[in-house]
């Protein structure tokens, strides 16, 4: 039965908030009732009765939207999917179905106990199957398996057709394949209620990966110097890192204020066939950076989650080894690597903002990050930019037309974090991060139509699992998130026909 | 699931699209319709509202009119033109930009204005806005003293009406298929919308009618209720508040009425004692009248079909007939009047008149003369003092796209 949590419910006050404890952005702003469904039944009845009702829905799985989205909704119910979480087959040999309450944890241990398979999905253990998936979802193995959206064979979804009936669906190639294609990818909250990802057959689970961390010194770093180790990423990337072998290797590079004293890459490796017993490839790409001695650290665990600001300023204080020690370099079990992570940490506010990359760091771009996380503002120091590995099998040709992902062509994609305890900070870190993305994409690095956004010969827009309203200041904001190759028109052309009300809408839900 | 969350989802889950949290106590259904026979003067007392209020409040006598008219074009440019109109002249007293001003009401007992803005953003989130001027009657000016954002997705507003006690702005977003309630407080200025309703439904036409359209909406003069046109859904909304008073949270559709498949419901004109009411069919050019029945039902009285589009109707109450202005090819209208026999609702075309005019958005009565706000600039039609049909048109303003006008 679902559980209705209405304003005078104790409950309400924690369960209105998501994760970024920016939103609801006032009391006034919250759903004044949040429905949490167990079953795609009760899902289906919820839906019914909110429209029936003229509310506007809104759908949580994990609650790690970035921006208002969802918890945003005044007057409106929250369709709380989080107690609808099984991960299963259909049938002794169907589809895998991931139901969109689940979080990517336990979708990574119920896939590899019951089948000894795994997604190429996110890093945070989490973040709801729901929202990532839809969005596209990628994580350290998408080098080497491609996004989650490209694995995914059917989806089963609500819709609410022209007379306001609730519509059940199982889309796939054949069957609503418009729909079926803008399910892959285009972003939550924009066409329906997915209520189950299908997939008939899925990556095998690594046996093993190699993990290291590289740390550099801020104390060692010259503007030009920085400028190397940021364009030796980058290079790497852009070249090397295109090859076939690589494809197993995934990387991050946090950016952090010069402040905290170092900032690092974190490094994981496996093998095609799912070990790590030659990590020639792993060494060759530390061995790029011996110029500029950083400290090899020890790894021990997964990556560490990437929604709070512990991410700001890791800390650095034992297993720190000279690179020539890479040969001790810890392999671990696949598995613990994926699920270690943990929680998110407790809600804070924060603020978001990406870029792919086609191309390596040019020297002003390394200017403008060296400057900002030299400085005193008060914004680079509660801030991060990790730079991840991109590209592989993600850019393999044909998957842009066959989902809602548009960016087939990268090679890094950036995505900025930035976190503060209390609402007297949000004016200043949403203005300072703004003008710093700002400026780093504002000169002749960036086409001429579209400066102050990463767009050109060198990048390919933005994550719409990581928006950013500040984009909507733009009018080609759709181009940022869904190219220019048809894809947006394709989209407003599936909403007209399976939502042709907006019932389910948000700042940046695709417009009719 | 434990016994509390089970139990506390049983008692929730008939409430799951009640409202939660009102500002006014919940009140029986049942007192609902008891006021809404009372404004009917079915029973109990009579809501103490004159419908007149409007009118009289803004007449400064019988040859003077103050007008304020919003016009605009394709772009997003707009402006509100303040009319003096004295003795056959017409003076512009003032200008003052606004965005796509689409409709315009005045509070009954405030000198404020309030302006609907037909736009699809407003500071890059996807929704219209309401302006709010006030206006100096003794200068003849108008200031802009607030705009207020509509509902995510309320894209688009084009019709506005405010409850006769001033107490709550009633929207119907055309684009984005909602109404939006938002409460006047205390210095006359609307507060973020207290109640949206997110309208779904389609029509015949595959374009024009894809999904819900509310197009106009007006108060009841008694009843407390308001009357809706959606366009793109094809049907007739009652809304209402249990406690009376829309701002206050609770506004439900309480009844819906569908019109004929294909029509278009577009505009609606009330009669002032309430009983009746005209609605225009844009699509399958047509008006029908409506008597309102206890118990919120809406009986079909009158119809009358059209060749030409009506785009705006007005009630002369006092004569009991209805001004259709008919859009008639290209850049060229008419004017048609309709007696309608107040107890039997039917439609009688009893005559016509060309209007140097193209689309009419608004209509107006004073006394003897009919006021259009046309996309060639400000009609007034003279209408015969004794029969009240119309006699004769003359411009008495060129401004272009006039699509919003209010006796001030």
């Amino acid at each position: 039965m679902t559980v209705v949590v209405n304003r005078n419910d104790p409950r309400f006050d924690t369960l209105k908030r998501g994760h970024n404890a920016r939103f609801p952005s006032s009391d006034a702003d919250a759903p004044d009732r949040i429905l949490l469904c167990s079953s795609p039944k009760e899902i289906a009845q919820a839906l019914r009765k909110v429209v029936a009702a003229g509310l506007r829905p809104t759908v949580r799985s994990g609650g790690h939207c970035y921006e208002d989205f969802v918890s945003n909704n005044p007057h409106g119910a929250m369709l709380d999917l989080s107690l609808y979480n099984t991960v299963d087959r259909d049938g002794e040999n169907g589809p895998y179905r991931v139901a969109p309450g689940a979080v990517l944890g336990d979708v990574y241990l119920a896939l590899y106990k019951r089948y000894d398979l795994t997604l190429p999905a996110g890093s945070c253990f989490m973040v709801g199957a729901g929202g990532h998936i839809s969005g596209g979802g990628y994580g350290f193995l998408s080098r080497l398996y491609g996004l989650t959206s490209d694995w995914i064979t059917a989806v089963d979804i609500l819709t609410v057709d022209g007379k306001g009936n609730v519509i059940e669906r199982r889309v796939d190639k054949d069957h609503d394949p418009d729909l079926f294609r803008a399910c892959r990818g285009a972003g939550g909250g924009n066409f329906g209620i997915i209520t189950s990802f299908r997939f008939d057959r899925l990556p095998p689970a690594p046996r093993e990966v190699a993990q290291a961390n590289l740390i550099f010194d801020w104390a060692t770093m010259t503007e030009d110097r920085f400028t190397q180790v940021l364009t030796s990423y980058g290079d790497y990337w852009e070249g090397r890192g295109k090859d076939r072998d690589t494809w197993g290797l995934f990387t991050l590079m946090d950016i952090t204020p010069a402040k905290r004293g170092h900032f690092g890459i974190y490094i994981q490796y496996c093998q095609p066939d799912g070990t790590a017993k030659d990590l020639s490839v792993l060494e060759e790409f530390l061995n790029r950076f011996a110029p500029f001695q950083p400290m090899l650290l020890q790894a021990h665990g997964s990556l560490v989650s990437r929604h709070g600001p512990s991410i700001a300023g890791r800390n650095i204080q034992k297993g720190q080894e000279s690179l020539n020690n890479v040969r001790d370099i810890a392999v671990r079990p696949a598995l613990d690597v994926t699920i270690g992570g943990g929680g998110s940490g407790a809600p804070t506010r924060g603020k978001y903002k990406s870029a792919y990359m086609k191309r390596s760091f040019t020297p002003a771009e390394a200017s403008t990050i060296y400057r900002f996380y030299n400085s005193d503002q008060i914004t680079a120091q509660n801030s991060v930019i990790s730079i991840d590995s991109y590209g592989g099998a993600i850019n393999r040709p044909g998957l842009a037309h066959q989902t809602a992902i548009a960016q087939r062509s990268s090679i890094m994609k950036l995505q900025w974090q930035c976190y503060w305890p209390d609402a007297s900070g949000d004016q200043v870190h949403l203005e300072q991060l703004d003008k710093f993305y700002t400026d780093l994409y504002t000169g002749s690095h960036v086409d001429p139509h579209h400066q102050g956004t990463p767009w050109g010969e060198r990048y390919e827009g933005c994550y719409m699992n990581y928006p950013d309203s500040d984009m909507l200041r733009y009018a080609y904001w759709p181009e940022l998130y869904y190219g220019r190759d048809g894809l947006y028109a394709f989209l407003q052309q599936v909403k007209r026909k399976y939502d042709p009300n907006n019932v389910f809408h948000s700042s940046m839900s695709v417009q009719e | 699931m434990n016994d509390f969350t089970a139990n506390e989802a049983a008692h929730h889950q008939d409430s799951l699209i009640g409202n939660s949290e009102t500002s006014c106590a919940p009140i029986d259904s049942r007192v609902n319709r008891r006021t809404f026979l009372a404004g009917m003067g079915l029973g109990g007392a009579v809501l103490a509202l004159s419908p007149l209020h409007l009118r009289s409040s803004v007449e400064r006598g019988a040859e003077e009119l103050l007008l304020c008219i919003g016009s605009f074009g394709t772009a997003d440019a707009g402006t509100l033109h303040l009319l003096q109109i004295q003795r056959g002249k017409t003076r512009v007293l003032y200008t003052q930009p606004s965005e796509r001003p689409s409709a315009i009401v005045r509070h009954p007992f405030r000198s404020l204005l309030y302006v609907a803005n037909d736009v699809s953003l407003y500071q890059h989130q996807p929704r219209g806005t309401v302006e709010t001027f006030g206006l100096d009657q003794a200068t003849g000016t108008l200031e802009l003293v607030g705009r207020q954002p509509l509902s995510l997705s309320a894209t688009r507003p084009r019709s506005l009406a405010i409850s006769p006690d001033g107490r709550s702005l009633l929207v119907a977003a055309f684009g984005g298929g909602a109404y939006n309630v938002l409460k006047i407080d205390e210095s006359g200025l609307p507060s973020a919308p207290s109640v949206i309703l997110k309208q779904v439904g389609q029509g015949e036409h595959p374009t024009e009618q894809a999904s819900a359209h509310p197009s106009h909406v007006l108060f009841h003069p008694r009843t407390g209720i308001a009357i809706a046109a959606d366009y793109g859904a094809e049907r007739l909304d009652i809304l209402a508040s249990d406690c009376g008073e829309f701002g206050a949270g609770n506004m439900k559709v309480a009844a819906r009425i569908p019109c004929v498949a294909g029509s278009g419901p577009s505009k609606i004109a009330i009669h002032q004692d309430g009983e009746l009411f005209v609605v225009a069919h844009v699509l399958r050019p047509a008006l029908t009248a409506f008597r309102l029945a206890p118990e919120m039902r809406l009986i079909p009285v009158g119809h009358a079909s059209l060749n030409d589009a009506p785009t705006a109707i007005c009630f002369s109450s006092e004569r009991n007939i209805v001004f259709a202005a008919q859009t008639r090819g290209t850049r060229q209208a008419m004017l048609t009047a309709w007696t309608i026999d107040p107890q039997k609702g039917m439609l009688q075309r009893i005559s016509e008149i060309a209007l140097p005019a193209g689309d009419v958005a608004s209509m107006h009565p004073t006394g003897s003369t009919l006021w259009l706000a046309s996309e060639r600039g400000m009609i007034a039609v003279e209408l015969d003092p004794h029969t009240g049909t119309p006699r004769k048109t003359y411009r008495v303003s060129s401004i272009p796209d006039i699509r919003s006008m209010a006796l001030v």
